[in-house]
């Protein structure tokens, strides 16, 4: 049996929604309430002590990281035609998930929460908050709750991840001004790695990502927002509007 | 043949050049000297623009990363296989390749830059270092750069890098009391990629990894430093690093000379 573990169908939840959709097959699904934080509760860290979401279960076996997840499901169902499978088109396919991973994931989850999660956690009890945020019991992640909860991202902090987007997007241009998708010519799990950044992207950095300044990327966008099982995934929100709640990322990168 | 552009045997360029022996292909070994900024010269940043080592420059192919770059080398050339066949155990080597490449490299790389590679080039002329550093194309590395040549690192960046350290050897202790290497029963690129950062751990964090505090992950150093490939891996270092090797195995007593 398969079992998800998901929060809203927004960044890293979105691409194993979608790639699972795009499969077909049949899951059963745990909400795990991020905002709540259900994924610091022993229950959740018992299956995955990194207490992130997604996180895969088929039958007995524990898969995290949603990139890495979706190159199990690609390699698990060649029918789908999810990945190249010649060397080069596979090593193509993991060098750019791995791109998104460490440039646009964790400038999404930083404007995304500056849009949405700072605003949310301001109308909370602040006392309350700052208990549940020095109880996580990952130590990486209490700094990213904290800025949220002290609406505190700076100049720097945005600038970089504005900065990191617009050189994400100005190679996604340049790629799709040749072809239809980003990896190879046919739609892969880099389209879907990457669509489930940029969706949310064109709301909380609209200055950069819009229409205007990345017509192929909007063109590539509407591709795959046509697609039935990207249709599906993304009508799987359960407590929030799609694309309007973010919480803290992936760390920018500490070291070059 | 394919050609590889790679500096010392250790982190980043001494995946591909294991990966490449234990398939058994031969290669041109093109030695870029990372302290000589080699790597920002014009007729590397030709072959790759972002100036980092390693390259394998493969027929028309010119492959940058370097622990894709070992799914890329296992696929294409025959010889023993590097990634295990069951997709979870894949799922396991590529988890692993992300907690080196995301959590536990960085850090240990930032506290390598501080002791060794800043001091080493320390002493160049400053205005030939700022035109180095000027000439790197990407900006994080030349913010790396900087802060180790001017040693401007704070103490609390140091800090959590030491922790992370400590908190990655503790999770690999862990993982490998659970199976033989780090996917699973078989060797694989997530042995290669962890040993790449590991091998020297027995005399850098000598009181955090030694046979009493961390018996599995000794055991494991051993296993891999008994490899001929390794051995014959570390024959491509030209600066004190790789003598580290030989040191390590002295002290725990690997096999393979």
């Amino acid at each position: 049996m398969i079992e998800l573990y998901h929060w809203e169908p927004v960044s890293h939840s979105a691409r194993v929604l979608i790639c699972l959709q795009e499969i077909g097959v049949d899951y059963k699904s745990h909400y795990v309430d991020l905002l709540e934080f259900e994924q610091f509760a022993k229950e959740f860290m018992a299956v995955n002590p990194f207490a992130q979401v997604p996180v895969l279960k088929v039958n007995d076996v524990i898969l995290t990281e949603s990139s890495l997840i979706n190159e199990y499901l690609a390699e698990t169902y060649p029918d789908a035609g999810l990945a190249a499978t010649d060397s080069l088109g596979w090593y193509g396919t993991i060098i750019w998930s791995k791109y998104i991973d460490y440039n646009l994931s964790s400038s999404l989850a930083t404007l995304g929460c500056l849009k949405y999660l700072a605003p949310m956690l301001n109308e909370r009890d602040s006392g309350e908050l700052k208990d549940a945020i020095n109880a996580i019991p990952v130590a990486e992640r209490q700094p990213g709750w904290q800025m949220a909860a002290d609406n505190a991202y700076g100049d720097e902090q945005v600038g970089h991840a504005e900065r990191k987007t617009e050189l994400a997007i100005n190679r996604m241009e340049g790629i799709l001004a040749d072809s239809d998708w980003l990896v190879g010519d046919s739609y892969s799990i880099a389209d879907i790695d990457t669509f489930a950044m940029i969706v949310s992207l064109q709301d909380v950095a609209s200055e950069i990502v819009n229409r205007d300044a990345a017509p192929n990327t909007f063109e590539w966008l509407d591709r795959i927002a046509d697609r039935p099982a990207v249709k599906a995934a993304l009508a799987t929100n359960t407590k929030h509007e799609t694309g309007k709640a973010f919480v803290p990322g992936p760390e920018h990168s500490r070291w070059g | 043949m394919p050609e590889l552009y790679h500096w010392e045997p250790n982190a980043n360029s001494g995946k591909p050049i294991i990966a490449l022996i234990e398939k058994g292909v031969k290669f041109e070994s093109r030695y870029t000297d990372l302290l000589e900024f080699d790597q920002h010269k014009p007729d590397y940043l030709a072959i790759n623009p972002n100036g980092t080592i390693p390259t394998l420059v493969h027929g028309n192919n010119v492959l940058a990363e370097s622990t894709e770059m070992g799914e890329y080398i296992d696929a294409e050339f025959s010889g023993p296989p590097l990634r295990p066949e069951k997709p979870e155990e894949r799922w396991r080597m590529r988890w692993w390749g992300k907690f080196f490449d995301g959590y536990f490299g960085p850090s240990l790389s930032m506290i390598g830059w501080s002791i060794f590679i800043g001091p080493s080039v320390r002493d160049k002329d400053p205005e030939e270092l700022k035109r180095n550093i000027d000439r790197i194309p990407l900006k994080e590395r030349r913010d790396a750069w900087r802060m180790a040549i001017y040693n401007t690192f704070t103490d609390e960046a140091l800090a959590e890098s030491r922790r992370r350290v400590l908190r990655g050897i503790e999770i690999f202790e862990n993982a490998l009391g659970e199976r033989p290497y780090f996917a699973g029963d078989s060797y694989s690129l997530a042995d290669i990629n962890g040993f790449c950062m590991a091998y020297a751990l027995p005399i850098m964090q000598a009181e955090f990894v030694n046979q009493e505090k961390t018996p599995n992950l000794i055991d494991w150093l051993r296993r891999i430093y008994s490899r001929p490939a390794i051995t014959e891996t570390f024959k491509l270092g030209r600066t004190p690093m790789a003598a580290r090797a030989d040191e390590v195995r002295e002290l725990i007593g690997g096999g393979g000379q």
